[in-house]
């Protein structure tokens, strides 16, 4: 009667360590996936913003790997007008989130060494009146 | 580099403490170079989408030297929206910025409750020419 019981309990056993050591695999496909992610955002992102009436914003985002950003515009009718915000960007998925000083969040999609600017919907900027509201990297 | 008076003020009175404006402006791009040619004068900006937003933003942030309204906008416009301030503040200057140059547009935003009107687009030297005189002149 004991045999057959310490045999299942001998089953349940190894049925335990067999699922912890996919979990424990599991989790690293998970870490080296995401890793993978960030490493394929980072770079440094450029583009003119335009606006009507005016020559546009010269405009540049830098992402690290180390989750920082800086987050340059600059008006190019009048140079001196320009701002640089720091800071650490997070992500959900391809969007990427940045909090400029005072507070503001600005949003953007990573796509494919392109990022494009998404309003507050978290939505692309109206692409058939502003196709250049992207950013390239470089 | 050539500073206009107004900036000149805008310094000077800053110094009595930061300014905040609500600008209302539903669109992406006039938004984004106002927020640029405002942050670049240490002024924060709180920025509504629609004309409810605005209203809202302002009930949540009863300290706005200055609101920049746009008129055209989704949900609620700027008219709307400034009569709807109104009721709450009588005293805070609010900028009309419309596209629209038709004869009378001054004169319903005004009668809306604006304090004053921009037309778009706005060159930056006028912008802060503009909120610069009300701002200092609330300091």
């Amino acid at each position: 009667m004991k045999s057959p019981l310490i045999i299942l309990l001998l089953l349940l056993f190894f049925h335990s360590c067999k699922w912890n050591i996919n979990s424990e695999s599991d989790s690293f496909r998970i870490k080296t996936e995401q890793q993978k992610i960030v490493e394929e955002v980072d770079g440094d992102y450029h583009g003119i913003l335009p606006y009507p009436g005016g020559v546009g914003i010269r405009t540049t985002l830098i992402l690290r790997k180390d989750s920082t950003f800086i987050f340059r515009t600059e008006n190019l009718e009048d140079r001196n007008i320009k701002m640089v915000d720091e800071g650490i960007y997070s992500r959900e998925g391809d969007i990427i989130i940045i909090t400029l000083k005072g507070g503001e969040k600005k949003y953007f999609e990573a796509d494919n060494g392109k990022i494009h600017c998404l309003n507050n919907k978290r939505q692309r900027v109206d692409v058939s009146r502003w196709s250049q509201y992207t950013l390239v990297r470089r | 580099m050539i500073i206009s008076e107004s900036e000149i003020a805008l310094k000077e009175s800053r110094i009595k403490g930061s300014f905040r404006m609500l600008l209302a402006e539903d669109d992406y791009a006039n938004a984004e170079y106002v927020k640029l040619v405002v942050r670049h004068q240490d002024i924060a900006v709180i920025h509504a989408k629609n004309g409810a937003e605005a209203i809202e933003l302002f009930k949540n942030n009863p300290l706005v030297d200055i609101v920049l309204m746009d008129i055209k906008m989704p949900i609620m416009d700027g008219y709307e929206a400034t009569r709807e301030i109104r009721k709450l503040n009588q005293d805070v200057p609010i900028i009309a910025l419309t596209a629209f140059a038709l004869d009378g547009d001054k004169e319903k935003a005004i009668s809306a409750g604006c304090t004053g009107y921009l037309t778009k687009p706005v060159g930056k030297d006028m912008l802060l020419s503009v909120i610069g005189s009300y701002l200092v002149r609330g300091r």
